[in-house]
């Protein structure tokens, strides 16, 4: 939903179907100080409060916005990812003195997050499961004295910033929160001081109660939490975050420059080559842009890889300016420093120099992509137009058996191929002199041609073991023919006469397919 | 649509990389090879008048079709010695500018190495804007790790203007890669072009064994321009697909002449 659509003082309300009934999942402010609440039908909630606006939920369009939040997480810490349907968590494990103290971490996400128009609560712990209950429970920040934030759990007080929450905080499930509740263990801490044994006894099931002992434990940080990132933290990151947004290019370039350094420095260190490089940028208004390169060898030269940005920043929109710039290895692959520096050595005139042709190829790629730069791959097929494919220069190799050293091999006598093949034949009108003939005049691109020699047919049958039924392909009957002009050009009959069992209904139609000199 | 960011295995890539450029030992006299990559035609007849015994191997040649109906022959022409330079172990790159790849097809490997091109040593730029067919070529010769650039720019307009002209012969000068260049038969020459070459189809050469059947390949080539030699020039080139080689087909034009005429006799 476009935001401002409907004014934040108003109540409004989203609502899900359920059957025939529709109940309200989601609700503002305004809508709740009206008595209005989840799980409300909406007919009740309209009758309570005439005023609410109401639009159907989009639980999906939801998820996918929880999860470009999380990715813009990534300015706080390496790993994150969505927690439920209403959360995301970033693991800023030695991240926090970068804003001066978690404090600042807290303030400074608050911030952002307004910016977005987005109202948060947040909490920090060691673990997943602390950091989660304070998030969600922890008491409003204006309750909390001054200078003690309590949605902070410093390392070795956790059970005490937890001891007050509920128990509804340990996420379980509300089946076992209920028995808790009957059982008279309404905040964590009273949970916490129970003897496990004792525990253990008030549950009718085993199961439960290891899944009540195993939350407690991952909120208290007695038992490891495993994280499942949304995406794997790369390995090498260079981060720059500039007190002045960045706005001309010749700064950015700079920025990136000392980044590409420092984070060639890191791979050089770990004896490593990048063969996927990500750059996010950091908008001041909260927003993020960010651009990729890819290297067809691993690569450890900060010139190089300057080079193939610098093709890329200048499609940078900074918008206000930019005030974070993240350079991350996505892929790295050994390269030791012998085999850098042999190839520092080695570009010269008489060198055969691999290594040139990487760069050349990476520069191609990264300007117009991979798509357009591109080498020709021979296939095991007949049929002319699939015994060749076009892949991407950046592809690796997939021969099979590399292919013996020795100079070009001949085409066979046989098979006369035409050096230039159309993407896909054109149709062309002929008149030939006998049906089963080769033409004596075409006509094609709306220039007639008389032909005055032809050489064949080679006759080519379709790849019948591929047809998936339908549509039969007929046997093409193929003629190098050349004209007036000395033009010699492929074209063949598409069917056969005669045979209507064999070749369908249809009549033969004239293609041409290739064009040689 | 292939993932951008999908990383090639580094073990196959370098194997294409290895295989790709150093592969095939260089084939020729060492005479018609000298070092890097250095374009000849291999005719005394017609490398005897140019400046230094063969095409300058840093310099921008152009070549154009007489007319529009002869762009295969000057496409042909262009392919085959472009097989000549890169048989110095280092690939080509092919850059398609324009509509070149809807106006004439994409390059077939089986039909390229009848021409003596070995297709695995091509990379392949199609780039429909002309800026990026220059940027691309541009990038090529300055590389130096290519054995040579070939560049088949739009038959439609004038495309190129003196300015990236120039940069284009720069570049060629700066490094060692020759840079043959493709333009339309109507587009104005290339003032900096070192030699500019006009090509037109013939009648192919009676066939061996069918006098209805095409023969050997056969051209009309002017050198309308050399800036270090003379120019007005005129051959008839045949090619030879045995040897991967051109000959001169003016040596026996009786020969030509007659099947010609069988060739026609019995339409």
């Amino acid at each position: 939903m476009e935001p401002g659509a409907v004014p934040d003082d108003a109540p409004f309300a989203l609502v899900t179907s359920e059957g025939s009934r529709l109940t309200v999942s989601a609700v503002t402010a305004a809508a709740l100080s009206a008595g209005i609440g989840c799980g409300m039908g909406l007919a009740d909630a309209r009758a309570i409060c005439p005023a609410l606006a109401s639009r159907p939920a989009e639980p999906a369009r939801d998820a996918a916005a929880l999860r470009r939040l999380a990715r813009w997480c990534l300015r706080y810490g390496p790993a994150f990812n969505t927690d439920g349907s209403d959360g995301l968590w970033v693991d800023t494990t030695g991240v926090a003195h970068l804003f001066g103290s978690e404090a600042g971490l807290l303030a400074d996400l608050d911030r952002r997050l307004a910016w977005l128009g987005l109202t948060a609560q947040l909490g920090l712990a060691e673990g997943l499961g602390a950091a989660s209950a304070l998030a969600r429970f922890a008491p409003p920040q204006r309750a909390a004295p001054p200078g003690l934030d309590a949605r902070i759990a410093l390392p070795g007080t956790t059970h005490a910033a937890l001891s007050a929450l509920p128990v509804e905080a340990l996420r379980l499930d509300p089946a076992t929160v209920r028995l808790l509740r009957r059982l008279g263990l309404k905040t964590i801490g009273q949970l916490s001081d129970l003897p496990r044994a004792a525990l253990k006894r008030r549950f009718p099931a085993r199961e439960a109660a290891e899944a009540v002992l195993l939350r407690l434990d991952q909120a208290l940080g007695l038992k490891p939490e495993p994280l499942r990132p949304l995406k794997t933290p790369p390995e090498h990151v260079a981060r720059a975050a500039f007190p002045e947004p960045l706005i001309a290019s010749a700064g950015l370039e700079s920025a990136l420059a000392s980044l590409a350094a420092s984070l060639c420095a890191g791979l050089a260190h770990a004896h490593r080559g990048a063969r996927r490089l990500s750059l996010t940028l950091y908008r001041s208004d909260g927003t993020r842009t960010g651009t990729r390169i890819g290297l067809s060898r691993p690569s450890r030269s900060s010139p190089h890889m300057l080079r193939l940005f610098r093709e890329k920043l200048d499609a940078v929109d900074a918008g206000f300016g930019i005030d974070l710039m993240l350079l991350a290895a996505e892929s790295t692959e050994p390269l030791s420093p012998a085999q850098e520096a042999l190839a520092a050595v080695g570009p010269g005139d008489t060198a055969p120099d691999g290594e040139g042709l990487a760069a050349l190829i990476d520069r191609l790629t990264g300007r117009l992509g991979p798509e357009r730069v591109l080498r020709l791959e021979p296939r095991a097929s007949h049929l002319p137009e699939r015994a060749q494919c076009q892949v991407p220069a950046l592809r690796p190799l997939r021969t099979l058996t590399p292919r013996a050293a020795g100079p070009p091999q001949p085409a066979s006598t046989h098979a006369v191929r035409p050096p230039l093949l159309l993407p896909s034949p054109e149709a062309i009108t002929v008149v030939a002199g006998i049906p089963e003939g080769p033409p004596l005049t075409l006509r094609w691109r709306r220039t007639l041609r008389r032909v005055v020699r032809a050489e064949g047919p080679e006759r080519i049958a379709p790849e019948w073991w591929r047809e998936t039924g339908g549509t039969a392909s007929a046997p093409r009957d193929y003629y190098v023919i050349e004209d007036e002009t000395g033009a010699r050009f492929w074209v063949f009959r598409d069917g056969l006469y005669g045979g209507a069992e064999e070749a369908g209904s249809r009549a033969p139609s004239w293609y041409l397919h290739g064009l040689f000199g | 649509m292939l993932d951008p960011t999908q990383p090639p295995a580094a073990a196959s890539m370098a194997a294409w990389l290895s295989v790709c450029p150093f592969s095939s030992p260089r084939t020729g006299s060492p005479e018609t090879i000298p070092g890097n990559g250095s374009l000849s035609f291999g005719i005394a007849g017609i490398d005897g008048r140019l400046p230094g015994g063969s095409l300058n191997a840093h310099g921008l040649h152009e070549f154009k079709p007489r007319t529009p109906r002869d762009s295969g022959a000057a496409l042909a022409l262009a392919f085959a010695l472009a097989g000549r330079c890169i048989s110095t172990r280092r690939p080509l790159l092919l850059v398609l500018g324009g509509r070149a790849s809807r106006e004439h097809g994409l390059p077939y490997g089986p039909g390229l190495s009848a021409l003596g091109l070995d297709p695995e040593k091509l990379l392949i730029v199609p780039a429909p804007r002309t800026a990026d067919a220059l940027w691309a070529l541009e990038e090529g010769l300055r590389s130096r790790a290519l054995g040579g650039v070939l560049g088949l720019l739009d038959s439609q307009a004038n495309a190129i203007g003196i300015l990236p002209a120039r940069r284009l012969v720069l570049a060629a000068d700066a490094g060692t890669t020759p840079c043959l260049l493709l333009t339309g038969p109507g587009s104005q020459g290339l003032a900096a072009a070192h030699t500019r070459w006009r090509a037109s189809g013939l009648a192919s050469a009676q066939h061996p064994l069918n006098p209805n059947a095409p023969g050997a390949w056969r051209c009309a080539l002017t050198l309308e321009r050399s800036r270090h030699g003379p120019a007005d020039l005129s051959w008839t080139l045949e090619w030879c697909h045995a040897s991967h080689s051109f000959g001169l087909a003016a040596e026996f034009p009786a020969r030509a002449l007659a099947a010609h005429g069988t060739g026609r006799g019995t339409r």
